[in-house]
Order: C-alpha cells, then sequence, then structure tokens
C-alpha cells in the first residue's frame, strides 16, 4: 500500500484501472518516443535489453531487496504487534 | 469466420490468463505481435509448453501459429480434464502451468487426475508449497470443498529440476459467491522448509533463524522439515522455505525465497532471469521472513499470491455480489481486471479503504456454470 495515497489524490483506482492504457503498449509507446528523432535510414540498434522481472509473466511478486523495510529496526518489529492476536487490539 | 470474432491482444506478456479467460468463456482470440521487435522473435520455449498443456486438458481446441511464431489464434474446446501426464520442461517452474489449471479444472468434463514434472520451486513462479498451502484452500470458500489434493511426490530444484507433483481436482456445477472482507488477527504461523540433494542441516539452518523471530509476536509457530533422498531429490541441489501467516477469520498470508545455484549463462538463451544469490541458509531465511512481515503490514484477507484466483474465480460465481480485501493491486491483477471485461463484459468495483490502506474489490458474478459435464 505504499502508493496509496498518492493514487487516492490523482484518480480513483477504478479509473486508473479501466481507463488506463495496457502495459504493453505503454511500453512500446516509450521505445518509439526514443527513435522519434533519428533519421529513418538509420536505426538505431537497440541496446541489448536487460531481462527486468517486470515483463516476466509471474503472479508472484517480486520485490526487490531495496523496496522491502528495514525489519531489524525494534520499532518496526513492534509496528506490526497490532496484527497478532497476542497484540492489544487498541490499534 | 472472418476475423472480428475474435477478441484481440498484442504482446507475449499475460498469455496465460488470455488463454484461460479463452477456454473458460469459449470465445476465440488473436494475440500478435509476440516479441516481435526482439532478436528472440515469437513464443518462447514455456509458453509453447503451456500450448501443449492446453491442447492435452482441452478437447476440440485449435492452435494457429504463423511461421515466426509471433502470431497465435486459439479457438478453445472444451475442458475434456482426464488423467495426464506432462513434463512442464525447465524453462519455467511448474506453478507457471499449474496455476491456471487450477482455474480450468473446477469446469471440465472429467475431474482432472494430472502428472507435472519439472521445477517444483523458484523465486519465479508460485512454488507447489504455497499453492499447496495457500492458493487450494481459498478454493473452499468458493464452493470446492472436497477431493482437491496436491501432491509433492519429488523435488526439483532449479536449474535441472527432475520434481513431480499430483494434482486431483473434483468438477462442480457452479462456484459459490463470497463475501470475505475481514482480515482477522495472526493466530498462528506455518511453514516448509524444503531440501534436497543438500545436507538436512541447509533447511534446519533456514527454519532457525525464521522461527526465533516469529516467536517474538506469537507462540505458535510450527516451521516443517521435508527433507528429501535418493529417487525422490530431483535433478539439482537446492533448499528453501515457505512461510504461511493464518488469521483467525481463515486468511492466509504467505511468503516464500529458495536457494538458486547461479548459471553461467554462457549462450544466454534462456530470458528466465536470477533473482537471489544467498550467501547463507541464514540469509535466505531473513530474506523469506522479510517478505512475510512486509506481506502481514500491507494486511488484506486475500494476500498478494492469491490476488488473481480470487479476482478469476469471482467472476465465475452466480449473479451474485463477491467481495474480498486486498492490499494493493498488482500489475498483473490490473490487466486481469481488464482482460475480464474484455471477456465478460464485467467491470469490479474497486474501493480503497483508508482506514487501513487495503482496497475492496467487488463484482457481480458473470452466472457461470459448468456446461461440460451433465449432471442429473
Amino acid at each position: 500500500a505504499a502508493n496509496f495515497k498518492d493514487v487516492k489524490r490523482k484518480k480513483n483506482l477504478m479509473q486508473i484501472v479501466y481507463d488506463g492504457t495496457d502495459s504493453e503498449e505503454e511500453e512500446s509507446e516509450s521505445e518509439e518516443e526514443d527513435n522519434g528523432d533519428d533519421d529513418e535510414l538509420f536505426v538505431k540498434v537497440k541496446p541489448q535489453k536487460k531481462v527486468s522481472k517486470d515483463i516476466m509473466d509471474t503472479s508472484k511478486l517480486i520485490v526487490l531487496n531495496d523496496e522491502l523495510e528495514d525489519w531489524s529496526d525494534e520499532d518496526m518489529i513492534e509496528s506490526l504487534r497490532y496484527r497478532f492476536i497476542t497484540g492489544d487490539g487498541n490499534n | 469466420m472472418s476475423g472480428s470474432n475474435y477478441i484481440k491482444f498484442s504482446g507475449h506478456q499475460f498469455i496465460t490468463q488470455r488463454l484461460v479467460l479463452s477456454t473458460l468463456t469459449g470465445k476465440p482470440i488473436k494475440i500478435d505481435k509476440i516479441r516481435s521487435e526482439e532478436d528472440n522473435p515469437g513464443l518462447q520455449e514455456h509458453e509453447a509448453a503451456f500450448l501443449h498443456l492446453l491442447e492435452q486438458v482441452t478437447n476440440g481446441s485449435s492452435f494457429d501459429i504463423n511461421y515466426s511464431g509471433t502470431s497465435l489464434i486459439y479457438k478453445p474446446g472444451i475442458i475434456s480434464g482426464g488423467k495426464i501426464n506432462f513434463d512442464c520442461g525447465n524453462s519455467r517452474a511448474i506453478g507457471y502451468f499449474l496455476e491456471p489449471l487450477i482455474v480450468l479444472a473446477p469446469f471440465a468434463k472429467n475431474p482432472i487426475n494430472i502428472t507435472l514434472h519439472g521445477i517444483t520451486n523458484d523465486n519465479l513462479d508460485t512454488s507447489v508449497d504455497l499453492i499447496r498451502t495457500v492458493l487450494l484452500p481459498q478454493l473452499k470458500r468458493f464452493g470446492i470443498e472436497s477431493g482437491i489434493e496436491l501432491k509433492i511426490v519429488k523435488r526439483g530444484a532449479p536449474p535441472n529440476g527432475g520434481g513431480e507433483v499430483k494434482f486431483n481436482c473434483p468438477i462442480v456445477k457452479q462456484l459459490k459467491p463470497v463475501q470475505y472482507i475481514d482480515e482477522g488477527k495472526i493466530k498462528r504461523i506455518r511453514g516448509i522448509a524444503y531440501a534436497t540433494r543438500v545436507s538436512p542441516q541447509m533447511a534446519n539452518r533456514v527454519t532457525e533463524v525464521a522461527r526465533s523471530q516469529l516467536t517474538h509476536y506469537i507462540p505458535d509457530v510450527y516451521i516443517y522439515t521435508d527433507v528429501y533422498k535418493g529417487a525422490e531429490s530431483g535433478n539439482s541441489p537446492g533448499y528453501g522455505l515457505s512461510l504461511v501467516a493464518e488469521t483467525t477469520t481463515g486468511a492466509l498470508l504467505s511468503a516464500e525465497c529458495c536457494f538458486e545455484k547461479q548459471t553461467s549463462n554462457e549462450n544466454n538463451e534462456s530470458e528466465k532471469p536470477v533473482i537471489f544469490n544467498f550467501e547463507t541458509p541464514e540469509d535466505l531465511g531473513k530474506q523469506a521472513l522479510k517478505y512475510l512481515l512486509t506481506e502481514i503490514r500491507k494486511g488484506g484477507s486475500v494476500d498478494t499470491l492469491s490476488q488473481w484466483i480470487n479476482i478469476i474465480l469471482m467472476v465465475l460465481t452466480p449473479e451474485d455480489v463477491s467481495k474480498i480485501r486486498i492490499s494493493k493491486l498488482t500489475k498483473v491483477s490490473i490487466q486481469l481486471l481488464r482482460d475480464i471485461r474484455s471477456f465478460f463484459g464485467i467491470t469490479y468495483k474497486i474501493k480503497p479503504d483508508p482506514e487501513n490502506q487495503t482496497v475492496l474489490l467487488t463484482c457481480v458474478g458473470s452466472g457461470f456454470t459448468n456446461t461440460n459435464k451433465k449432471f442429473t
């Protein structure tokens, strides 16, 4: 829910899901922009695309290390206690 | 038939979900521009393998693929089911093939009884452990109560696999709508640490790290150590950990990590990336733990891994309201919602709940029934 607040401010979620373009199209658009200024005779050789997890078809969400919170922090560990039956439930 | 009868898509992404939706609805699809701009164009090994699987699971389907493999026309037949034996190969893990099957199987003509061979655990696809302990139990809410079973016969670690699982699924006439938004509080944590072709000590070390931190929150933590030897241990050494937190309302929040051998990718034929490189079993245990804690913080009655299966099953229910609570929509889920609109003409209500920063997903089922099976 990291982007949750930004999302709420801009548009409602339904618009983002249903009025947005397909991700595939977004990608091809940005590629065209890159080549837009070039002389058509000389096609710019695209650098070998490094495979990112974004374009792999998988339902498993792979979060890279730097996107994960630091769970070694004591406050961080305690902040999760309310989600357990052992927590006080006031949260 | 004219081309206008096809639902058209482009690109190699989301191919399996589109093939599944096409098979369920009986609507033919045409997918073009499949890696048409890339050095290695067309369908890749795992996608071709999935088409072969679909061919075996259905009856009367037709596949038209152009010479370069960049365009595919699929006319679905009926989901026939029955006894199938299928080699997934090692380009993608068994989860890539099994996940789509789970939503097709209940609507087959005959109950599916399939044996799948390949990689049982990796960091890209959902492992057979989490399919068994997280995805399959959720089918109960939709009315698929008994007879669903996934048995892990052999472990198969990457890169050479050699694992084997057996999946049995009963058939149903129709599903039940689901209203499930109470996420509850976590009452216990379960896990599976497996080791195959390595010292059992690896599984124990992974377990120890995770357990010591989790018991800080709750005493009821049990991680099962699953060690494979001899013929059941597949072709490559490996170990890994999957964790599931279960709440008072039955919500299952999951995370997993597994060891990946760094392969010298000299011919670079596969686009499968190596995601993690763990130095020690303790590192792996810590990483899986971080994932689980992140998932717990995000909340929801349906975890990130299970979003897609719940979204797709909701639209297959009778014409009644279904509602679930999720954390944040994944890219896959967003495209799934769009694709469901293309096939079923149904849009979901997507409403943020500011109270705990979750999202409520609501839809009215399509009134879907299993037309393949004659029920008396």
